[in-house]
């Protein structure tokens, strides 16, 4: 038994004193904690999915510019392409949004803009200078333009020109011809080439653009999905089957590849055709200098020869619709005149300009590496005018500008269709009729 | 008692714990290999000696990614994860084992039963209930998140160190004059000391490891901690696997120290609250 | 006794159930809770829908390969991580030089984060460079993708998943197996019995309890992973990894449909805990 008198005191002093104790340390480490804010400056959340380390250098060191300047914090986040638009999704549904960012094909862009996240830019633009900008870049829509785009990322095919002159192979100009080339390069450590089958928006950048060449359209005028019309629907299991003869020639692990792993397999010589854009280049020289005069270029042939496709790619800038748009507008029009120039530096092949007069720019001339490959810029540029070559995406199919193309790459339609062909192993007009059939749930979705 | 040993049954036995070092081992050997093998043999080499070495991929790492601001989110928020743990269950662990309460098994059955939770379960409506209070996308939220799931085992584990503890010290400096709360921070504390540290470990470890919840409640890449920027870095930041396996190794590097230093109350953390049922 | 000393217990009990509280039992009442509504994101109204997100969840597809996945993933690894984890402690049990060395080092994977698990064996199983691939290659298996094909891919999940969780039973096993009086075991060879009847009569017996709720424990833990399987596979090639934890994520956070999201959990909470409630009945556990 306790001896009441004893204990009245200290119990009180203790209680009392444990819990100033755990108070005081409580607020000391709330406001020593480095994550709380006590400012109340404006903060923009920018999200991009530029993934080199150069580029996301020169971004980090513009906002840190643009903070003094105007006093405006920067925050910048990183993901991979395509997945701006999921992470924007997220930020919005759940109350902090995004303020600025860029995503890769005009088609997110589209939906975002549908969906009424987005402010139109077109007003910036046409202080730019519309007609400074390249044909088949600003896809307005409902008479608004919804991005500033940044660069043109034509894919195409490179290729070893050493592989191909010890094989006795040349470019080549038939489906046939591509998969001899593919098997003869197939011999030891090495593979023919390397086309990913993941879900993911490369598919429809680099697989797809056989299907261009080949004549394959999905809408007619009148948004009817014409894919699996007694017309395309040959076509397409043609390509199908390419693409099934093909897939044995490519190195395993085909649904694991995202976007930079097709430059990754070229520059490690695992396989000596792969398809990008100019990122590719600024790869060799950077981590393959070996390679570099081994390089060349053949755009998507046809079955029969007979046409020449390009894939169509494209990245921009938006401004997402929120409090703070014209402030993010502002920075975003700083970054695209003033700071234009020292961004492209970072990857200068693959952000092949959109204005007609940065090719003319003498700083953009003189960076190192356009003036070393100055002759695969031509070739890059000249995809921009000419005729011979079909220049299309998954995303600008169909008689208008319209999001509903943009959702069938989010849908991962044509992905899926390649993995039921090489993995689950169905008859190629059994995986038509799926992606069919899912494009038109897309449509009808809106 | 000398027992004749079969020749074979010892090689045999060698073999296999030969067997399990390295299957256990490996895989960390090799990430650590590939995280300083220069670049163009990390693709073409499986030499399995080290080399041609390299520390680009670490270079690489700290300079191109937020990664040491990953590393100190992590340490801050599995720093309050186990503060706040610890103080919660030592002193429920303390009341339920001294005190005959009517809602004892109750509250330690709901512990075992929170074990049962699929960690989703409770994220969904934390993330719905942190949009609300407008924490999303903080470190507070995470050690929030992190507590759910360190609470109940800590309860758990204490509550069977404390069981284990003899009432008789506590009662000898109680007779003494001191006051429950005196002979509980002057005599119980201390005398669990070795209780406490196996609960704050895995309550550190827990927190530290964790990537789901950091995948839902973090979205900012200046907010992330270490296992939710490793693994989204792979493909944001033109990385290699040489940077991924760099980072992964620092990822891992207290771990061991932690392990190396104390892995005897790791072992007893596990045997208290598997064989004492 | 007791009301004297509220002092003590109330402001001793009060932190902990306070947390318990809001962090643990009001959530979990609001996550069953939104399982009745429909949501579009977590900052718009909720419209309240009944049972009918149950009903729609429950005739997808998706969500019973979800549940066949999930049962296939946690049985097999349950199976393999105890014949493993008592394969290995038998083994640890004996004496050799280095014992407390090895013994430390089996519980390596343990430790190790998730994420840098599935990062390393998805480095050593890279279909192209990866060290086991290239050695599976080399010994004549052939080019292995593991994670390309939907069966190879969940078979390499569970590897890995065992590799890593196996250490548990191991170090579980192995302080029960030193529980076991020696001249119990000295007796027994004494009286000639093999190892095998030593085991099987002897050893397991002794070891039913531990089994009984390593399994338990196991069996809850794999059927809820979340990160091992996300990281390696994303709960693909086309679904074949997916489970109900990965397809609550998906509803909840990449299709916004909260309301979905929650009922496949609270589904997916409510068999696990009739499983487990059979189970305790069919082997019942001392506290």
């Amino acid at each position: 038994m306790k001896k009441r008198g004893v204990e009245k005191k200290p119990k009180g002093m203790t209680r009392r004193k444990f819990l100033k104790m755990a108070g005081a340390a409580g607020a000391t480490m709330l406001v020593s904690a480095p994550f709380v804010h006590t400012s109340e400056k404006i903060t923009l959340r920018v999200i991009s999915q530029e993934p080199d380390p150069g580029t996301i250098k020169v971004l980090e060191s513009n906002f840190a510019e643009w903070e003094s300047k105007t006093g405006v914090k920067v925050l910048l986040d990183t993901v991979p392409g395509g997945e701006v638009f999921p992470k924007l999704t997220a930020s919005i549904k759940a109350g902090n949004p995004y303020h600025l960012g860029n995503e890769l094909f005009i088609g997110n862009i589209n939906i975002m803009a549908a969906n009424g996240w987005t402010v139109p830019l077109t007003d910036m633009i046409k202080r730019i200078g519309v007609d400074d900008f390249g044909p088949n870049i600003l896809f307005p829509m409902k008479g608004e333009i919804w991005w500033y785009p940044y660069d043109y990322n034509f894919a195409h095919w490179f290729y070893r020109t050493d592989v191909f002159k010890k094989k006795g192979l040349k470019e080549p100009k038939t489906w046939a011809e591509f998969l001899h080339n593919a098997k003869a390069c197939t011999a030891g450590d090495m593979y023919g080439c390397c086309l990913g089958t993941g879900n993911g928006q490369w598919v429809d950048w680099l697989a797809i653009p056989f299907m261009w060449a080949e004549g394959i359209q999905l809408f007619d005028n009148k948004w009817n999905v014409i894919f699996d019309s007694p017309q395309m629907k040959p076509k397409v299991i043609r390509y199908l089957n390419f693409f099934k003869e093909l897939y044995q020639y490519m190195p395993p692990g085909m649904t694991q590849l995202v976007w930079a792993d097709h430059i990754k397999l070229f520059i490690t010589e695992k396989v000596a055709m792969s398809p990008y854009s100019g990122r590719l280049v600024d790869h060799v020289d950077r981590y393959s200098p070996q390679l570099e005069d081994k390089v060349g270029i053949f755009t998507y042939p046809s079955s029969d020869g007979k046409r020449f496709a390009v894939g169509h790619g494209y990245d921009g800038w938006f401004v997402v619709k929120t409090k703070y748009s014209e402030e993010a507008k502002k920075l975003l029009e700083w970054l695209v005149t003033e700071k234009l120039i020292e961004f492209y530096a970072t990857v200068p092949i693959h952000y092949q300009p959109t204005r007609m007069s940065i090719y003319n720019d003498p700083r953009w001339k003189s960076i190192p590496s356009v003036k070393k490959h100055w002759d695969v810029v031509q070739v890059m540029k000249s995809f921009l005018t000419r005729k011979d070559i079909v220049l299309d995406c998954v995303d600008i199919q169909g008689p208008e500008i319209d999001p509903r193309p943009g959702k069938i790459t989010r849908e991962f339609i044509m992905p899926t269709m390649l993995q039921n062909l090489v993995l689950k192993k169905l008859a190629p007009e059994e995986c038509v009729k799926i992606a069919a059939d899912s494009m038109r749930k897309v449509m009808k979705e809106g | 008692m000398k027992k004749k040993r079969k020749p074979l049954r010892k090689v045999i036995i060698y073999g296999l714990v030969i067997f399990i070092s390295i299957y256990s081992f490996f895989p960390m050997y090799w990430m650590f290999i590939s995280s300083c093998r220069a670049y163009k043999e990390l693709f073409s080499s499986v030499s399995l000696i080290p080399g041609p070495f390299s520390l680009k991929s670490y270079i690489n790492l700290l300079s191109m990614t937020k990664y040491l601001i990953n590393f100190k989110n992590s340490l801050w928020v599995a720093f309050f994860t186990t503060g706040i743990t610890l103080i919660c269950s030592i002193l429920m662990a303390y009341v339920i084992t001294r005190y005959r309460l009517r809602g004892k098994r109750f509250i330690l059955h709901s512990m075992l039963f929170s074990y049962m939770f699929p960690p989703l379960l409770l994220a969904v409506p934390l993330y719905y209930i942190f949009t609300k209070l407008g924490i999303i996308d903080s470190l507070w939220g995470l050690i929030i998140s992190h507590t759910t799931i360190t609470l109940p085992l800590g309860v758990w584990l204490l509550w069977g160190f404390f069981k284990a503890m003899p009432f008789e010290l506590e009662e000898a400096a109680r007779v003494d004059g001191a006051s429950r709360i005196k002979a509980f921070f002057m005599v119980v504390l201390p005398l669990s000391l070795p209780g406490i540290l196996t609960a704050g470990i895995f309550s550190f470890l827990l927190s530290w490891t964790d990537y789901t919840f950091g995948l839902i409640i973090l979205s900012s890449d200046i907010k992330k901690t270490l296992p939710v920027g490793l693994a989204t870095m792979l493909g944001a930041h033109d990385l290699n696997w040489g940077e991924i396996m760099a980072g992964a190794f620092l990822i891992t590097v207290p771990l061991l120290v932690i392990f190396v230093f104390v892995s005897q109350y790791f072992v007893k953390g596990l045997t208290a609250g598997a064989v004492k049922g | 006794m007791k009301f004297k000393d509220k002092h003590i217990i109330i402001p001793f009990l009060a932190p902990g159930i306070l947390v318990t509280l809001f962090f643990i039992v009001i959530p979990l009442y609001m996550a069953i809770r939104l399982s009745f509504f429909h949501l579009e994101s977590y900052i718009s109204p909720a419209k309240f829908v009944g049972l009918s997100n149950y009903i729609r969840i429950l005739h997808e597809p998706a969500f019973w390969n979800a549940l066949k996945n999930g049962l296939f993933y946690s049985l097999v690894c349950i199976v393999l991580q105890v014949s493993l984890g008592i394969g290995f402690a038998l083994i640890l049990n004996e004496q050799f030089k280095g014992k407390s060395f090895v013994r430390g080092l089996t519980l390596l994977p343990y430790i190790l984060p998730t994420v840098v698990v599935a990062l390393t064996w998805q480095w050593m199983l890279d279909g192209n460079v990866g060290i086991i691939t290239v050695l599976a290659n080399k010994i004549g298996l052939g080019r292995i993708n593991w994670l390309e094909t939907p069966n190879l891919a969940m078979f390499t999940v569970i590897l890995v998943s065992v590799w890593t969780w196996t250490p548990f039973v191991t170090t579980s096993f192995l302080a029960a197996l030193q529980t076991i009086p020696l001249d119990l075991s000295d007796a027994a060879k004494v009286d000639g019995t093999s190892s095998w009847q030593r085991f099987f009569y002897i050893t397991l017996p002794i070891l039913k309890p531990i089994l009984v709720i390593i399994i338990l424990l196991r069996g809850i833990w794999m059927f809820n992973k979340f990160d091992i399987i996300w990281i390696m596979t994303k709960g693909g090639p086309l679904r074949a990894t997916e489970h109900l934890p990965i397809l609550t994520y998906q509803k909840a956070f990449q299709f916004y449909d909260v309301g979905g999201g929650t009922t496949v959990a609270t589904i997916s909470f409510l068999f696990l805990f009739a499983v487990v409630m059979i189970y305790l009945k069919v082997f019942p556990v001392e506290d």
